[in-house]
């Protein structure tokens, strides 16, 4: 994976970069893992010390993406690794688990050569906990003191030398939001990297010796136990012994018989005997770190907290029991949730005119300057059409991604999985599978990833189901196209009915998600109710430097899917619907455009409706789309529609490109002025009926809100669940339902109007 | 104790409420809102719950504050080390605690 650094292609900053490498050619490499708390601003700290330098990864052997970037400090280059945020190293969830694998080195890499543990100025206690932690696997560590503007808003004056004298680790102290000490950070790294004293994991007394002893033993007599694990094996072993029912003990049950289990339980209670029989080894291990805390504390901090009543968390505090009132935070919610939906919409028009304006005028170059033929119509129909089609709804994608991402880093998303627990728990989810959902808005993909946060099984799955329910981007450009197309442009005060419309089908999505948990928690995944600890993070102003960069990095995960996917199939349905080309069809061809006298044949090649129509009929795709075509005809769909249908299968934003593949070579318009808008809305049965109806375009719509049209879902969900079951189980079902829907649309809305 | 409306009707009964200059010990979930109380015992030690609580730094002897329910009675909101916490009823019934009057 490291490897791959040096290899950039397509980098902006590549020029720039070079010099740096060259300048740096003679230094050395170090794989240095950040880690620590949730909410201490890790990944703001990542960013702001990689900048651009910066690419999503993934761990050889398991699956969750983690942050990698590289910054370079006077002595060598230094790659960075952001890990998941975790609270102690006892895994409990997967992604947790993966945070302590890739410390270890038992996720395929070898252990980090150094560890910045990010920790939370304003929440030393408990953020120095895990430090403690960190110190025992004898890896070169730099505390990093992060958030240090905002203690000192708290009134907290921490006096970091002391601190790193009593830690016994080196602190260095910084603001990812300001900048602030982010110059010094990499000479103190450099200094931890080369002048500390090697240690070996389990050098320093555990919190507990006698269990360190018994963990020890335990090692000695089971060879097998994490072999993979090198120094760290007792270290491992430890942890499983404390970590009742956690992810080690179940890792060495796996691999070494269910009888382990008991085995650990039997050293667990021999060691709890002798040493305190009413309490556990967790208990045990939290009260004797927290002591060794507070003794590293002793004097650091100036003025207690109690004491810090500043007017402006004095204001925070208002500001947070307006945002949690029963009444008023839960309106505010669905206020905040509307704006995001109507900004999404209206702020982005100008953008996707221009947008719109820019891609027809370079298809209009293309068809200007090449000679009429295969690759003049695979340029203007196919690659420019297809994907300018995609790139069109960017502008909405990267509002919408910056509104999460402002709600996630301002510490409200926390309040509203509080907020909204006990809703998500009527579905048979939990707050935690709030912030999935809510990341399905923008994407299934990274919703589907991000359910790893939730410790229990059964939830997770019930999440991975219901995700792709959610309205993602790629359904957004359908959606506003369709709506576009024909949903009347009328409204009332603030409200307009294209927005009603958009706003109706979120929550078409969000029922058909809870709907599904719903029916998966009552059948498949039955089982208790599992646990919810979540900390609500103080209210903070985001970092909007490292906002921007998450959310160019969002915008460019889907630029390169609507590249490579969109692209592959856009050409491929271009060449579906422009072949065969063989004598047949062009006699089909020329016969057709006989009837028209008087027009030279040599500059304009014959370009009547009914040749291009007889030529797409003929195509692969047009045979397709008849073959289907009874199947979907009770949605009101003809065989253009079901071939547009079909083509967007495997990435469901591709129904666009497809449509405009096919009505750009097909279409009974004038293709120099005339829109794809205007094409979908004016198409008509042979017989001259309208084929777009309200009802049909709504059915088309509903289709859409229900059906599982993301190969890229379908992968991530084998790669997350493990097996084909799922993925195949939730296309099934939601393309049936998908299909059930637009009908339910179609005989309604017939039968009314 | 199982049953929320249970425990929300102990809750506002007086026989629950500590006694003038008496402590009495109850469950984190039948702590009032606004109240202040200390952390004595656990009910199940080995509860995935309970020992992601210890490491977070509820343990026996910590203060805590219950800041707010959330709208529907449930999950709570806690403050202990000066960072707040969000967790369910049933969980809240695992940790032991005892009020002070004063």
């Amino acid at each position: 994976m490291i490897g791959r650094f040096g290899r950039r292609r397509r980098d902006p900053a590549r020029g720039r970069r070079r010099t740096e490498l060259v300048q740096l050619s003679t230094g050395r490499q170090a794989r240095v893992a950040l880690i620590g708390n949730p909410n201490t601003g890790k990944t703001s700290l990542f960013n702001a010390l990689t900048g651009l330098r910066q690419k999503v990864a993934n761990v050889p052997g398991v699956t969750v993406d983690l942050g990698r970037g590289r910054f370079p400090t006077p002595r060598r280059w230094i790659d960075l690794v952001d890990l998941p945020g975790l609270y102690a190293l006892a895994p409990h969830s997967p992604d947790e688990e993966i945070a302590l694998d890739f410390l270890t080195g038992a996720g395929g890499e070898p252990p980090p050569d150094a560890v910045i543990a990010v920790v939370d100025a304003t929440q030393l206690e408990r953020s120095l906990y895990l430090v403690t932690q960190l110190q025992e696997l004898g890896l070169p560590l730099l505390v990093a003191l992060n958030l240090f503007d905002a203690a000192g808003a708290e009134g907290k004056v921490i006096d970091a030398e002391r601190l790193s004298r009593q830690l016994g680790a080196a602190v260095v102290v910084t603001s990812a939001l300001t900048g602030f000490g982010l110059d010094l950070l990499p000479h103190e790294l450099d200094r931890v990297l080369d002048d500390v004293v090697p240690e070996q994991p389990g050098d320093r007394p555990g919190p507990i010796p006698p269990l360190r002893q018994a963990a020890r033993r335990w090692a000695t007599a089971h060879p097998a136990a994490f072999r993979d694990a090198g120094p760290f094996r007792e270290l491992l072993v430890e942890r499983s012994l404390i970590d009742v029912g956690g992810a080690l003990e179940r890792r060495l049950v796996d691999a070494l018989g269910v009888p382990t289990r008991g085995d650990l339980a039997e050293v667990r209670h021999d060691l709890l005997r002798s040493l305190a029989p009413r309490k556990s080894l967790t208990e045990l291990e939290a009260e004797a770190r927290y002591a060794r805390v507070r003794e590293a504390l002793a004097g650091v901090v100036e003025r207690d907290e109690a004491t810090a009543y500043s007017p402006a968390a004095r204001r925070r505090l208002r500001a947070d029991h307006l945002l949690s009132h029963p009444v008023l935070g839960s309106l505010l919610f669905f206020l905040t949730m509307a704006v995001v939906f109507q900004s999404v919409f209206s702020w982005a028009t100008p953008l996707m005119d221009a947008i719109d304006a820019a891609t027809g005028w370079c298809a209009d170059l293309v068809r200007a300057n090449l000679p009429e033929g295969v690759l003049a119509s695979l340029l203007a129909d196919g690659v420019i059409a297809g994907v300018g089609a995609v790139v069109i709804f960017l502008p909405q994608i990267l509002i919408l991604f910056t509104f999460l991402l402002l709600l996630e880093d301002s510490g409200y998303m926390a309040r509203a999985a509080f907020l909204v627990d006990r809703l998500m728990r009527l579905c048979g989810l939990s707050g935690q599978s709030f912030l999935p959902m809510l990341s399905s808005f923008a994407c299934a993909i990274p919703g589907i990833m991000a359910t790893r946060v939730i410790p229990n099984r059964r939830d997770r799955l019930a999440t991975i189901m219901a995700a792709p329910f959610m309205t993602c981007s790629a359904r957004l450009p359908v959606y506003a196209f369709l709506i576009a197309a024909f949903v009347p442009r009328r409204s009332w005060g603030p409200v307009n009915l294209q927005g009603l419309v958009l706003f109706a089908l979120y929550l078409l999505g969000i029922l058909g998600g809870i709907a599904t948990a719903l029916l998966l928690k009552r059948s498949l995944l039955r089982g208790p109710t599992p646990t919810f600890l979540l900390e609500l993070p103080p209210y903070r102003r985001p970092d909007l430097r490292s906002l921007a960069l998450r959310v160019m990095q969002r915008g460019r995960l889907f630029l390169t899917r609507a590249g490579t996917v969109i692209f592959a199939v856009t050409v491929v349905v271009w060449a579906l619907a422009y072949f065969p080309r063989d004598a047949a069809s062009k006699l089909a061809v020329e016969a057709s455009a006989a009837p028209v006298p008087g027009v030279s044949a040599e500059a304009e090649p014959p370009s009547s409706r009914d040749a291009e129509a007889a030529q797409l009929a003929g195509s692969y795709l047009g045979q397709m789309g008849r073959a289907v075509e009874p199947l979907f005809e009770p949605l009101g769909w003809d065989w253009r529609v079901s071939s547009a249908v079909i083509a967007s299968f495997p990435a469901r934003e591709v129904l666009l490109a497809a449509l405009g593949t096919i009505y750009a070579l097909g279409s009974e318009v004038d293709e120099q002025d005339a829109g794809l808008i205007d094409r979908v809305r004016t198409a008509r049965w042979p017989d001259g009926r309208l084929i777009f109806t309200l009802p049909v375009a709504l059915g088309l719509m509903v289709f859409f809100a229900f059906c599982l049209q993301c190969g890229a879902t379908m992968a991530t969900m084998r790669r997350e669940t493990g097996s084909w079951r799922w993925p195949i189980l939730a296309w099934l079902y939601m393309t049936g339902l998908g299909y059930l829907g637009a009908w339910l649309v179609v005989r309604i809305g017939s039968t009314v109007g | 104790m199982s049953d929320p409306t249970t425990t929300a009707r102990l809750r506002s009964t007086a026989a629950d409420r500590p006694g003038p200059g008496g402590a009495s010990p109850s469950t984190l979930a039948e702590l009032e809102v606004g109240a202040k109380a200390r952390v004595i015992d656990f009910r199940d030690r080995d509860d995935r719950s309970v020992q992601r609580l210890m490491h977070l730094g509820l343990l026996v002897g910590i203060e805590i504050e219950m800041v707010r329910r959330a709208p529907a009675g449930d999950p709570l909101e806690i403050r202990l080390l000066g960072f707040a916490l969000s967790l369910r009823r049933r969980e809240a019934r695992l940790v032991l605690v005892e009020t002070s009057s004063g």
